[in-house]
């Protein structure tokens, strides 16, 4: 499904280019559940970021299921990011002036799939995410946790095979994030997505099938996981 | 990005105050206010001018001979029966009506309730053509000996109702009131004494009310005016009634050909090169109001950019182009233009349409003759509202192309 080759991501800094990524190669199938692990500023953020269509890299290819995301026109890759990939952000980036079922249905507006049948979907979504009672509720009235399982609800609203996550429990509690790192596990073998996930804790990392290992924007491991608890199909 | 979802993410909640988004519109609404009021006032007065000046039919044209000055005397010529004959028989004149002035002094006596004035006035006979549109209704201008037809010219009873009925409790003058009313003329007296000759009486009868007509005193038809005459009358004027207002132009290059002049022409060239002038300043007035608008509708805009940056970034990141989001602001500007031009439309309509009747009533139109100083053409107001939606669309252009290049990677890092 993924197929990244000789992938590298500069961008400037002042006088001087960081090097954000350098020379990443990997192919991941559909339905895996990838870990990338590193320290800050090894450039998991980055790889996820050109995984999901948000920047382009400076060199290299990414193909993401026949779709070549280097050479791909602004108007293609904002389709992609809307009808294949479901985003769930460290912070959440949910819409603070609409209520959880009008953030929900925010993807909605840039496709062409009908908004009446996407409520029915959002509801029944935040319903699966157990946040039915509370989906005409301001998103700034909520808690860490239940703005998060907003967030998954929202990546899922337009049935992506790829879930992209960047820390999606780094700002919660113990005890929130492991109900949400059980939700998108739980999400990810229901659906059969492939889920690309960063983390530093071990919580997700003893779902993963793989986990890939960054530092200094370089991939310095590609490991199958010890614990998996989910193969992919 | 669906038309209906566009306009619905347009219109819904954005950080600034919905107070934020009337202040925007409100310039605008102002300088389309602003532009509709003064243009509507500047056709009201100048369509008040064309009316007092040069009469309210616009297919007629009055003709003169060229007059020549030497020194302190002005040479006057006639028109006489071969030239009315030629004018009858340029194409596109469908009659020619003559008029001539009496060379004897005459005073006019009537009395107007408790009130009875006399005054010198100038005799002016007239075929009745040249009066026959502007005739009370019943009245006729045909030939009459006792009493005599009469038209007044408005500007006398403009006068009448200006120096009477505001200085006295009497009603107010209205060309309907005097249709029927008699006055009688002494032809050969003057406040100054009798001239030569024995002074005949005339009792006239108003049978209406002209801008047609000469503006020294009272007109009656030819015929009659010939019968007191010592010697033939010479028409010092001729009014041509045309087929079409827009034959004017080419009549009046012929007219020139023969000698003659057309007084009425000249001076509606001057009101017309006047009011382009005053029209001219009115729209760099009212551009400069709406420039300053536009410009803080671009300021309100950018910030709206800025403010939202995070929001808009997540809108790229769950599926919008660019190009989306440059539609999105400019839906935004383009509704504001909307709101403001509309609002504008109403206020400067409302505000014009007051204004012109203050004005009115100080200028005293007189009674009768109320004047539409506030007269707004339908195509340029709506072009007022046109360009005031287009401005706003410019002044969003830059805001939302800065918004359609936002990096989503970038303002999600943040």
């Amino acid at each position: 499904m993924i197929q990244v080759r000789d992938l590298s991501l500069d961008y400037p800094s002042g006088p001087e280019r960081i090097h954000a990524l350098t020379g990443i190669n990997l192919d991941i199938a559909p339905g895996e559940c990838v870990v990338l692990l590193g320290p800050s500023g090894s450039g998991k953020t980055s790889l996820l970021n050109l995984l999901g269509g948000l920047e382009r890299p400076s060199r290299g290819t990414l193909r993401v299921g026949g779709l070549d995301l280097v050479g791909a026109s602004d108007h293609d890759l904002a389709r992609y990011r809307n009808r294949r990939v479901g985003f769930v952000f460290q912070s959440f980036h949910l819409d603070g002036r609409r209520s959880a079922l009008e953030n929900v249905i925010l993807p909605l507006y840039f496709g062409q799939a009908s908004l009446t049948r996407g409520r029915e979907r959002a509801r029944a979504l935040l319903q699966r995410v157990g946040m039915g009672e509370l989906c005409h509720r301001p998103v700034q009235r909520l808690s860490g946790g239940q703005r998060q399982r907003v967030a998954v609800a929202r990546a899922l609203i337009c049935q992506p095979e790829l879930l992209l996550a960047d820390e999606p429990v780094g700002h919660l509690d113990d005890a929130t994030a492991e109900s949400v790192t059980e939700l998108l596990i739980e999400l990810h073998r229901e659906q059969g997505l492939t889920l690309v996930a960063t983390a530093h804790d071990d919580r997700l990392l003893g779902h993963a099938g793989r986990v890939l290992e960054l530092s200094a924007g370089r991939l310095m491991a590609d490991r199958i996981a010890e614990a998996p608890s989910h193969h992919a199909p | 990005m669906r038309p209906e979802r566009l306009l619905r993410l347009a219109l819904g909640p954005t950080s600034s105050s919905p107070w934020g988004h009337l202040n925007l519109a409100t310039g605008v609404a102002l300088a389309i206010a602003t532009l509709i009021m003064l243009f509507g006032l500047a056709r009201g007065v100048e369509g008040a001018l064309r009316e007092r000046l040069l009469g309210t039919l616009p297919d007629r044209m009055k003709v003169q001979p060229a007059s020549f000055h030497l020194g302190p005397m002005r040479l006057v010529d006639w028109l006489d029966e071969p030239r009315i004959a030629r004018l009858k028989a340029l194409p596109g004149v469908r009659a020619v009506h003559r008029q001539a002035r009496l060379s004897r002094p005459v005073q006019l006596r009537a009395t107007y309730g408790e009130q009875s004035f006399w005054s010198d006035v100038v005799l002016e006979g007239a075929d009745p053509g040249l009066v026959e549109p502007q005739l009370a209704r019943g009245r006729s201008f045909l030939e009459g000996t006792d009493p005599v037809p009469a038209v007044l010219p408005r500007v006398m009873m403009d006068v009448l109702a200006a120096g009477v009925s505001i200085h006295t409790d009497l009603p107010a003058i209205a060309p309907e009131m005097l249709a029927g009313r008699h006055f009688t003329l002494l032809v050969g007296q003057s406040s100054f004494g009798a001239a030569d000759g024995p002074v005949r009486q005339l009792r006239c009868v108003i049978v209406g009310i002209s801008d047609q007509v000469g503006l020294g005193g009272p007109t009656i038809p030819l015929d009659v005016l010939q019968d007191f005459s010592p010697t033939p009358l010479r028409c010092h004027a001729a009014t041509l009634e045309l087929d079409s207002a827009q034959r004017a132009p080419e009549i009046e290059a012929r007219l020139r050909e023969m000698g003659l002049e057309a007084p009425g022409m000249d001076l509606a060239r001057q009101i017309g090169a006047g009011i382009t002038w005053v029209r001219a300043v009115l729209a760099a007035f009212g551009s400069a109001l709406l420039l300053v608008a536009a410009m803080s509708l671009y300021a309100g805009l950018s910030l709206q950019v800025r403010e939202e940056e995070s929001t808009l970034g997540l809108y790229r990141a769950l599926g919008a182009s660019g190009r989306d989001l440059l539609a999105l602001f400019l839906v935004r500007a383009g509704m504001l233009g909307m709101a403001g031009s509309v609002t504008g439309l109403a206020f400067g309509l409302l505000a014009g349409a007051w204004v012109g009747r203050g004005i009115a009533s100080l200028a005293g139109g007189g009674p009768g003759a109320p004047l539409q100083l506030f007269q707004p053409d339908p195509l340029t107001t709506c072009g007022f509202v046109a360009f005031g939606i287009g401005t706003c669309l410019a002044a969003g252009f830059l805001p939302a192309r800065r918004a359609s290049r936002l990096s989503p990677a970038e303002v999600l890092r943040r």
